[in-house]
């Protein structure tokens, strides 16, 4: 049986039948409902931005008319109510009937070769629109038709003000708008397909020129057996990213008009946006969008914005155990074993390291407690307080003890005055401040472990969440490793469980191959940038007094707001590496963070790269720096 | 078919036949061929020029962006070669990608083709050596359609130099926008094919499964038939491919073994009669419920590109392909020519009687072509 984790399953599953169990609720709460209940979302264009398997896809094709229709017939059969209840609160459903007719239009290459030919903006931009519209009817009555609505059941209302337009789009019918559509399609295409373009004298563009039908459209009613239902057409752009920046810019507008009555939105990853748009607009409680800032005219949604990072982890943990159960589901050798939560084979206790291993670790603390004159009982008061911080937790291990040791010492050391050559050195003297075990030491103290002994550190599901970044896509990839490799223990007839030691490495190998296997624009100079901060962030992290919240918490640059925000303008190029970084989810920016009183912007790695380079899951933490830092970085190439 | 009884030469046959055809007082030559960093770009012409061709040369520079040094420097090195073989030559840059990343490369060598002149010359040879699939492809059928139209120059050659080793050594950074070859979208995005049932023929190749999984993703194919090659000149080729592909034909494109395809790697009309007797097959199956649409992705070696080139242009069959946005090479120059391997394949011209089969239309006019 294949293993649907390898590729994303919700890509290729082609049936809708297949496709929806794979479809987990929890995104549309997270990113659509507020703007459904705002009464935006389908009343203005809906710009939604996402990176690269955010989801966008797979809610563009939730939302097809046809994939409703199918969700609904299946309801009591298999369990769709969450969803169905979902898709009520969002809008898309009421009374257990689509009310939207949503069509999606993939916005492949072809619509970005209008940009090259040698016509006028607006000539180029005339054919791109009619191709679209005519796509989008196409796309509206496809959508019907495979739910069994014949063409003469299918007819539109149209604007009271748009009655001189119908008939270029062919009439009020569903058989004479389709005819039309193809129609118009096919003489576009034409155009656009052939070796050369057409000299600007030979196109016959009035009949495109004239075909309008989102002016005209108001809504569109199917009549079966007298009955008539009225649905609101929804088209949804994908992939709007392959468009020309100013053929994107056009489109917008064009889409943004207020008197338009159809709902539209526009799927696109960050490339289509400039740098300044991604650099300073990331976080939505931030007004000032350049490029996207007419508020009025546009509902932007990011799919991964900066708010409320703690509840989004939160609810990313959750939905991807649910994404895993029904992947899980698909598989037979798991199914049949009853196994359907990757939780029942991924081992959440960690194992310590070997004997030899722990000795060596074990005289390396002796010895800088007899070298720097550390007390006998100075040392028994800190393990006192580290037996009872460990016993607390409820995980009790004598490596992780020993480590945390090692950096209660650096930090004692730190903290009393230096010895002179006659003082007694067995004098215990008291610290300036009182140490103390946290939850932050315990994990930088677990982070130099793996760096010096190569204990586990990545393993349990909370660590393979974390480790996705809040991207489906990415949770998918790491997640297939551990899949494949319990899947081959139950074909040899083994338990399916994976040790920590075997978790770790398989996703700090899988972790490898993303980063070398990233392909997207500048993704040499991301790779430059990625590795400065992370080798910094290492050497921090390895510090022996593990400072910086507990030593393991550096994953990230942090720059001052004001300096940051002064990229676009000023770094031409560094914006546009940060851009690509952060759209390809290579960086998190965490912007108007306050430390210190004052505001930053952290740049922060994603948890594929901190898996890769052994770097805390824990965020917040961030080494200052300046734009000169990133720079210098960037010189390197 | 229109190009099953194809003149071709392997080997040492191609010097024979450059002396006996180009070589002729009354012929014309103009090449066009690559000037980049293949170790393979002067020797087609090196072929022609030691025949006595007379020739003109355009040599068509691809720029892409941040190459890295050592490829700049054998790029300029074999451009210097080229332009001292090549009396009367000219250097054509063709952008591959534009400012926004987005592929261009083909429309702007069919613009730069479109627009020398073809009238003084009886012959045009074509080398693919050192020259992009997104660049080829779309420069062949422009020739191609010419000829078709009754236009100037009379005579096409395909050339290619065939090492499979080099292939091998050249790594392909790939873009991350799948698409279809300027000219080869083969009507696939119109409502009209949207019920077809779409086979996906993708060239395995060693290294590019990045690559090809993008292609996989982009065309979502019903079914997918890997072409592999055999006979090839590592007899355990397909094991090997296999052996790399094992997840992707298991799992994500579900690939069922008895749906191999087996195609010569030094013989491009193995691929081409291949392709075409498949097409036919479903066309015929097919047809009553929304049709068949191939698609090719030809990532491998250029003598089976060229196969598949042949077949696209002859049914329109559409060419999904993930242009490089750079390349690197893990060996140095070639140490000599004992590996190449000359292929020639006449394409268009006096050799074959008239008319000839018909090249299933593109959507392009054939006035655009004057």
């Amino acid at each position: 049986m294949a293993n649907p984790f390898e590729k994303r399953a919700s890509e290729y599953r082609r049936d809708d039948e297949a496709f929806l169990p794979l479809v987990t609720p929890d995104p549309l709460i997270t990113f659509f409902k507020k703007h459904a209940d705002d009464g935006k979302l389908y009343d203005q264009l809906s710009v939604i931005i996402g990176a690269p398997g955010s989801g966008k896809t797979t809610i563009a094709r939730l939302y097809q008319y046809s994939t409703l229709k199918t969700l609904l017939r299946h309801e009591s059969q298999i369990n769709f109510k969450p969803l169905v209840d979902t898709l009520t609160q969002c809008g898309a459903i009421k009374d257990r009937q689509p009310i939207l007719l949503g069509g999606r239009v993939p916005l492949e290459s072809e619509y970005r070769d209008f940009w090259e030919f040698p016509y006028p903006d607006d000539l180029k931009c005339k054919l791109m629109f009619a191709l679209i519209q005519s796509r989008t009817i196409l796309s509206w009555i496809s959508n019907l038709t495979n739910t069994g609505v014949e063409l003469d059941q299918i007819s539109i209302v149209p604007r009271g003000d748009a009655v001189a337009a119908l008939a270029a789009i062919g009439g009020i019918g569903g058989r004479d708008l389709f005819h039309k559509a193809r129609a118009i399609e096919e003489q576009i295409y034409s155009i656009s397909a052939a070796l050369l373009p057409p000299a600007i004298g030979d196109i016959d563009d009035e009949a495109a020129a004239a075909y309008h039908p989102f002016d005209v459209i108001e809504h569109f009613e199917i009549t079966v057996d007298g009955n008539t239902k009225v649905l609101r057409p929804l088209v949804i752009f994908d992939d709007a990213h392959n468009l020309h920046p100013e053929q994107f810019t056009a489109f917008r507008e064009w889409l943004a008009r207020r008197e338009l009555k159809i709902s539209r939105w526009v799927l696109t990853r960050m490339d289509a946006l400039s740098p300044e748009d991604v650099l300073l607009a990331q976080s939505e409680g931030n007004t000032t969008r350049p490029g996207l800032k007419d508020a009025r005219e546009l509902n932007v949604i990011w799919m991964q914005s900066q708010d409320d990072r703690f509840g989004k982890r939160k609810a990313f943990r959750k939905m991807a155990k649910g994404m895993a159960t029904r992947y899980l589901r698909q598989m037979d050798v798991f199914s049949r074993r009853g196994i359907s939560d990757l939780a029942d084979f991924i081992g959440t206790q960690p194992d310590m390291i070997s004997p030899s291993k722990l000795e060596t670790l074990a005289g390396s603390i002796d010895t800088i407690q007899q070298k720097n004159g550390i007390s006998d009982k100075r040392r028994k008061t800190l393990e006192a307080q580290i037996s009872e911080y460990l016993s607390g937790t409820g995980h009790e291990s004598k490596d992780v003890a020993l480590a945390i040791l090692s950096i209660l010492f650096h930090r004692y050391l730190n903290r009393v005055p230096q010895k002179g050559l006659f003082d007694d050195q067995e004098d215990d003297v008291e610290p300036n401040r009182p140490l103390t075990v946290d939850g932050g030491i315990a994990d930088g103290a677990k982070v130099r472990l793996l760096h010096d002994f190569d204990r586990p550190y990545y393993y349990n599901i909370d660590a393979l969440c974390d480790a996705s970044s809040e991207n489906a896509e990415q949770f998918l990839h790491l997640a297939s490793t551990l899949v494949t490799q319990a899947e081959t223990q139950l074909i040899r007839e083994k338990p399916a469980s994976l040790s920590s030691r075997d978790q770790n490495r398989l996703l700090r190998k899988k972790a490898g191959e993303i980063y070398r296997g990233w392909d997207f624009p500048h993704n040499r100079e991301v790779k430059l940038l990625a590795e400065g901060i992370a080798k910094q962030c290492v050497a921090k992290s390895l510090e022996g007094n593990a400072s910086l919240g507990g030593g393991a918490g550096a994953g990230a640059f942090g720059i001052l707001q004001e300096e940051f925000d002064q990229i676009p303008k000023k770094y031409e190029e560094l914006a546009r590496v940060l851009k690509f970084g952060a759209a390809y989810n290579a960086f998190v920016l965490v912007q108007n963070h306050s430390t210190k009183n004052r505001m930053w912007c952290q740049i922060e790695l994603c948890g594929v790269l901190r898996v890769h380079f052994g770097l805390s899951q824990t965020r917040g933490g961030f080494l200052e720096r300046k734009t000169d830092d990133l720079l210098s970085l960037l010189k390197q190439n | 078919m229109r190009w099953d009884q194809c003149i071709a030469h392997f080997g040492q046959e191609v010097a024979e036949f450059a002396q006996d055809y180009f070589a002729a007082e009354n012929r014309k030559i103009l090449l066009i061929a690559g000037a980049g960093f293949d170790p393979r770009s002067t020797l087609v012409a090196q072929c022609l020029v030691d025949a006595g061709t007379a020739l003109d040369a355009v040599l068509i520079k691809e720029i892409r962006p941040k190459p890295r040094q050592n490829l700049r420097d054998l790029a300029e090195g074999n451009k210097s070669d080229l332009e001292e073989l090549l009396q009367n030559s000219k250097v054509i840059e063709i952008e591959i990608f534009g400012t926004d990343n987005a592929v261009v490369g083909g429309r702007n060598a069919v613009k730069a083709l479109h627009d020398l002149n073809y009238g003084d010359f009886t012959d045009v040879v074509v080398d693919i050596s050192a020259l992009s699939i997104g660049t080829s492809f779309p420069a062949i059928r422009y020739l191609t359609e010419r000829i078709d139209a009754g236009l100037k120059p009379g005579n096409l050659h395909v050339f290619v130099t065939h090492n499979p080793s080099l292939d091998t050594a050249i790594t392909h950074i790939p873009s991350d926008a799948p698409g279809y070859i300027h000219g080869f979208r083969g009507g696939t995005s119109l409502d009209s094919s949207s019920k077809a049932a779409k086979l996906w023929l993708p060239q395995l190749v060693p290294g590019r499964r990045p690559a090809l999984n993008a292609l996989h993703s982009y065309v979502e194919p019903h079914d997918t038939c890997p072409i592999v090659p055999f006979p090839a000149a590592n007899p355990r080729q397909v094991d090997i491919l296999a052996e790399e592909y094992i997840v992707e034909l298991e799992s994500a494109w579900s690939v069922d073994t008895r749906n191999l395809v087996y195609a010569d790697e030094s013989n491009p009309l193995d691929l081409y009669r291949t392709i075409l007797s498949l097409h036919e097959l479903r066309q015929r199956v097919f047809q009553d419920i929304g049709g068949s649409l191939m698609v090719l992705s030809p990532l491998g070696s250029k003598i089976m590109a060229i196969g598949a080139l042949l077949a696209a242009m002859e049914r329109n069959l559409p060419v999904a392909y993930l242009e490089a946005i750079g390349y690197d090479m893990v060996i140095g120059p070639m140490q000599g020519d004992a590996e190449q391997k000359l292929v020639h394949l006449w394409l268009e011209g006096d050799a074959y009687p008239q008319p000839r089969p018909k090249l299933k239309s593109n959507g392009s006019t054939k006035n655009d072509l004057k």
